[in-house]
């Protein structure tokens, strides 16, 4: 690996020229009588993407491209009432009707000068401004017929800064060495005849950002990431579609774990899946204690109460206010008890490290140009802080640095706790599993250790199942590893199981947890709707968390009638053969 | 220009002379000829000659059993670079090798792939897709995948077939019986892999260049100009025996250019270029020419009036008479439509009787690679079905007379002449390969147009159109819809009946009907145009190529097109200095 000491020397005269676009067009853009922008933003992205998929030894796919994209956001009216917040779900669905130009995310010429940057700017910005306008009288026109008991503003102005956090460098791959080492990793596959599919995915997007304002503030920024996902599937004898996967994100190489550990992880994923394809299938719906282990605490976190930490405001519609139904149910919950009370959370965006796991999240100057300080976001079980963009909410008029990939997200959050009476030793809360199993006078009990990630679910699983996977219904967690515990102690591996959370309530259920923290780092799915930011589906994230022992939790077995499996065994199957 | 209408009018008679049979006798003789040139090395052909053998006897097992199993291999090499303003906007290689499955239960009377009728054809989740295969994989690698897209292909075609004997009980008696695939001597063609060599440095500095001579006109808003080199290696293995490996490279460049006229309407131009080897594109000089043609064209079209709109005589020349005959013609001479109910089958009842007028001919020749100077985009040398690619006369001397037939048959066509064929993730149907309207008896253009302002004058018009240029058109097939065509042309002129200069017009889409425009052809030119393009259609998009002289219509009809309601931009350009600093 080796990286570049200093930023292209393109940057200044791109930088320039959003400048001076900016410039021109806050003094001389305007629709006859209609009113000119009030603000502009420009957000210029250059990208240097490698990326390499592998099955059994072979290449599916492997390439690298470098590719350049502007967005332009414009706000027509005040800062009180702007052409922004408002779901124009024609315009979104429909466009205008025009060839219009495109003003987000437009793919401009990768080879840039002063003069094509101007021309592209002058054309995404003449094109994002005629649609503010339109959607400003659109707005105006639906709040002529309604009583507004919202009177949020739209904005908040601040103040001129800039900003850079480029002191690292722009890291490069060499995609053969790469490719050489998946090639080696993916190949394991071949040894497990059970194994139906066993992809390796490599992507690494190092990305350069400029961002200028009309209010003065500006920022350069390098945004690194790197993933790698192993995903394998199968089917267990009665037809049930089984998948393991191993996924893991980092800004650079070098946060990854070595091709030999990475090895050993194909090695573990093609074994646990080969084990899952003989283990008995849950059969009957499980409300007990479940004790979730490692990855699987940090994905029931992640994708059950993470999202709510997010400040949402529910847009103006053509209809009158549309409410969001979407990772909603802390929005009025500030200063509520909303996990246990020996639980806190913080975002600690800035931390680059969390014990000896590097932290892909981590970042220093958000999308907007804040620079996001440590928050505790749930204090002793209540409700303190949401996080928030520039986007104003009821309750959080201001940003606290949160804005990433097109509207508020998490970022780096530690689910912890400073009672060391409810932190235990895996064993011990296997011990206190069992003794609510025997007060229940419950036979046996669950443990958790291994969650599907919904991005791995969407982009992998299902492509590769055939469609097939069950994903259970809304809400419903599919488990990957799950052990039945026996009262007496006696453990078995079981198949097919989905749990189902119940909401953020689950959270204060839990009873006690373990003593270290699982650094869990993920593509996220954006809180905020990209059909209304414009921004990224799946956003990086990290989330440290204990393992969490739930009083009662929910399991649910798959009532869904399965594929039949395969008429013929797998070629690789030397066994099946004879 | 002539000797050569001459020589395809010729070849295409002794096509239409040679019975079925006799077809059938040459492309086995074909078969013995390439049979030793197979290379068993081959990798890909090895794991699908494996796999196959596998599962056939597995097949035999199992009920219901199929009878007919192919395997597609599509290992496809891309290189993209596109050109902006003199800078480079994208630069991209790509390699994929991809798997498609057919699986057929049943008989070659009736199997799964039967059209299913009213909603139960509705098949929600069940869209072919193709299995991503390892282009560098070894043989196991490559048969794990061939191994799960086998499975699950059967699984489909029998979920499929209970649907098919059901609804063929619940429904009326169809209108044609025939069978859903015949059965196809087997073919062995082998060609050895072929390198992709691109100069790309060489090729990102002509882009820049001719990008920004585009660039610089005041005119154009927007300007692009593209080159997309393909290498696409095809496999076809069939239970029946057939084995074909075929390399088809593609070399395509574009110019686009856009302008936008102070009412708001969009308009574009386009030049493209189609050749199966880099030699056969234009020279740096020769597109320079057509850049700045293209350039001084938008420039006029911008300012150009806007049409209203008229009926009354056109011409349509060589090029766009050629898209127009794929379009309205074509389209309805590919012959699973006429089994499709839902189809309004304009042409069958045509079969043998006047369609044209007497002195035209429509030949489909995909065999045939170039014509009037011009490389032809729709030649392959088979099908996509594994059957030798043959020339079709579909029409004759104005007379209606041949479908173009994939291994589905339809009634009074029951064999394949070549033209199954398919994009990869999809099935094959029959399709179009190089059209090519043979006029026996031509004029020169300006004798054309000296008819078109002759009719003018007889039916009292001022004007008629002289449809120059032509983006492309859609057609209607479906019996709930009228039977309607739309074409859209790029440049119009105005041709006075009093003799005063053409005029350049803009803002008309032409349309119409079939069977009445087809009658309205009145005269050919000798001059021909060559239009080379890709087809998009169930089975995907394929390279096709038309060809026609320019033809003088009596009758045609032009309405208003779409237009944009959004202005041009508010602001100037902004000043631009040359400063070249790229990454």
């Amino acid at each position: 690996m080796s990286g570049w000491a200093q930023l292209p020397p393109w940057v200044e005269p791109v930088r320039r020229a959003m400048h001076d676009e900016l410039a021109r067009s806050m003094d001389s853009l305007s629709i006859e009588s209609l009113r000119k922008p009030y603000y502009i933003e420009y957000t210029f992205r250059y990208r240097w993407s490698a990326r390499a998929k592998v099955a059994l030894g072979g290449v599916l796919d492997s390439g690298q491209t470098r590719s350049a994209r502007l967005s332009v956001g414009i706000r027509v009216g005040s800062p009180e009432r702007d052409n922004t917040n408002f779901f124009d779900a024609a315009a979104l669905f429909f466009g205008s009707g025009d060839d219009d130009e495109s003003f987000r995310n437009r793919t401009i010429p990768r080879e840039l000068s002063y003069g094509v940057l101007r021309r592209e700017l002058w054309l995404a910005t003449d094109a994002a401004y005629k649609a503010a306008v339109e959607q400003l009288a659109k707005k105006e026109a639906v709040l002529k017929n309604l009583v507004q008991r919202d009177t949020t503003p739209d904005f908040v102005p601040l103040s001129a800064a800039a900003l850079y956090d480029t002191a690292a460098p722009i890291p490069r791959v060499d995609l053969r060495q790469v490719v050489e080492q998946l090639r080696q990793i993916s190949a394991i596959a071949r040894h497990y005849p059970a194994v139906h599919t066993a992809t390796v995915t490599f992507e690494h997007l190092p990305e350069l950002v400029i961002y200028v304002n009309s209010e003065g503030r500006s920022y350069i920024k390098v945004h690194r990431q790197v993933g790698l996902e192993i995903v394998a599937t199968s089917q267990a004898s009665d037809g049930m579609p089984l998948a393991q996967t191993y996924a893991v994100y980092g800004q650079t190489v070098a946060d990854l774990p070595s091709w030999d550990s990475l090895k050993r992880a194909m090695q573990h994923v093609v074994e646990s899946l080969t084990m899952q394809r003989s283990a008995p299938a849950l059969t009957e719906p499980y409300s007990g204690p479940i004790l979730f282990r490692g990855q699987a605490a940090a994905e029931l976190f992640a994708q059950v109460f993470a999202p709510l930490l997010v400040a949402q405001r529910s847009p103006l519609t053509e209809q009158g206010v549309r409410e969001q139904d979407r990772f909603t149910a802390l929005q009025n919950k500030i200063g509520a008890r909303v996990m246990a009370e020996f639980l806190s959370v913080e975002s600690v965006p800035n931390r680059t490290q969390i014990g000896p796991t590097p932290v892909a999240a981590a970042y220093r100057i958000d999308d907007e140009g804040i620079e996001p300080k440590p928050l505790v976001l749930v204090r002793q079980g209540y409700l303190e802080h949401l996080l928030s963009s520039r986007t104003p909410t009821r309750r959080i008029r201001l940003s606290n640095g949160r804005s990433r990939g097109g509207g508020a997200m998490y970022d780096v959050l530690l689910l912890r706790t400073d009672d060391r009476r409810k932190q235990l030793r895996e064993q011990q809360l296997v011990e206190r599993m069992l003794q609510i199993l025997r007060r229940r006078d419950l036979p046996y009990g669950y443990i958790v250790s291994e969650i599907l990630n919904q991005n791995l679910l969407y982009t992998a699983v299902y492509q590769q199942t055939g469609g097939t996977f069950p994903t259970g219904g809304e809400g419903q967690l599919p488990a990957l590893v799950i052990e039945r515990i026996w009262r007496d102690g006696r453990r078995e591996r079981v198949r097919g199981g989905m749990v189902v959370p119940g909401g953020y309530q689950i959270f204060r259920d839990v009873i006690a947890v373990g003593q270290g923290l699982y650094v869990h780092n993920l593509l996220a799915p954006s809180v905020i709707s990209p059909y209304r930011s414009g921004g990224a589906p799946y956003v990086i994230a990290t989330v440290a968390t204990p393992d969490l022992l739930v009083e009662d939790a929910e399991l649910r077995p798959l009532e869904d009638s399965f594929p039949k499996p395969p008429l013929l065994p797998s070629p690789l199957d030397h066994a099946g053969k004879r | 220009m002539m000797l050569q209408a001459s020589t395809i009018q010729q070849h295409a008679a002794s096509v239409l002379c040679r019975c079925i049979a006799c077809a059938a006798l040459l492309l086995s003789a074909e078969t013995r000829a390439t049979a030793s040139s197979l290379d068993s090395t081959d990798t890909v052909v090895r794991a699908l000659h494996t796999e196959l053998q596998r599962w056939q006897t597995a097949f035999g097992a199992v009920n219901p059993t199929p009878y007919f199993v192919a395997y597609w291999v599509y290992d496809v090499q891309n290189i993209m670079l596109s050109a902006e303003g003199g800078a480079i906007e994208t630069a991209a290689t790509e390699r994929r090798r991809l798997l498609d499955v057919s699986v057929r239960v049943g008989s070659y009377q009736l199997d799964n792939t039967h059209i299913l009728r009213g909603s139960s054809g509705i098949q929600f989740g069940r869209g072919q897709v193709s299995f991503e295969m390892p282009f560098d994989g070894d043989e196991d690698a490559l048969r794990q995948v061939i191994w799960q897209a086998t499975d699950r292909a059967y699984k489909a075609a029998v979920e499929r077939y209970e649907k098919v004997l059901t609804n063929r009980a619940v429904k009326v008696r169809e209108e044609d019986t025939s069978a859903d695939f015949t059965p196809y001597p087997p073919q062995r063609y082998y060609e050895p892999p072929q390198q992709l060599q691109c100069d790309t440095a060489h090729w990102s500095a002509q882009l820049r260049a001719l990008s920004s001579e585009l660039a610089a006109s005041s005119a154009v808003l927007h300007s692009q100009i593209s080159l997309a080199v393909q290498l696409l290696r095809k496999y076809l293995v069939t239970s029946e025996g057939t084995t074909i490996v075929t390399n088809e490279p593609l070399w395509r460049l574009a110019i686009v250019v856009r302008a936008k006229a102070e009412d708001g309407m969009t308009l574009p131009l386009y030049r493209t270029y189609l050749a199966r080897a880099e030699q056969g594109l234009p020279s740096y000089d020769s597109l320079l020419r057509d850049v700045r043609a293209v350039v001084e064209l938008l420039a006029q079209l911008r300012n150009a009036p806007v049409l209203d709109s008229y009926a009354g005589p056109a011409i349509l020349s060589g090029r766009a008479a050629g898209v127009f005959f794929h379009e309205i013609f074509g389209h309805r001479v590919e012959g699973h439509r006429i089994k499709d109910p839902t189809s309004s089958q304009t042409l069958k009842p045509f079969v043998g009787k006047q369609l044209f007028p007497p002195f035209l001919d429509v030949v489909f020749d995909p065999t045939l690679h170039h014509y009037a100077g011009v490389e032809l985009a729709g030649s392959y040398r088979f099908d996509d079905e594994g059957v030798p690619a043959q020339r079709v006369v579909s029409v004759q001397q104005g007379v209606f007379r041949n479908f173009l037939m994939s291994r589905s048959p339809i009634e009074g066509f029951p064999q394949s002449n070549g033209h199954g064929r398919k994009q990869a993730g999809a099935m094959p149907v029959a399709r179009q390969s190089n059209l090519i309207v043979v006029a026996h008896q031509t004029v020169p253009l300006d004798s054309l147009k000296a008819y078109l302002r002759a009719e003018c004058r007889r039916t009292g018009k001022p004007y008629g159109l002289y449809f120059d240029d032509i983006a492309g058109g859609f057609t209607f097939t479906s019996r709930t819809i009228p039977n309607a065509f739309t074409v859209q042309p790029l440049v119009v002129y105005k041709v006075f009946a009093d003799g005063s200069p053409d005029e350049l017009v803009r803002g008309v889409d032409f349309i119409g009907t079939p069977l009445a425009t087809f009658s309205n052809i009145v005269a050919a030119s000798k001059e021909i145009g060559v239009f080379n393009g890709i087809c998009g259609a169930e089975s995907g998009n394929v390279p096709v190529s038309a060809c026609s002289p320019a033809l003088l219509v009596s009758t045609l009809e032009v309405q208003k097109k779409a237009k944009s309601q959004s202005k041009p931009p508010l602001l100037p350009p902004p000043p631009s200095t040359v400063e070249e600093v790229s990454p």
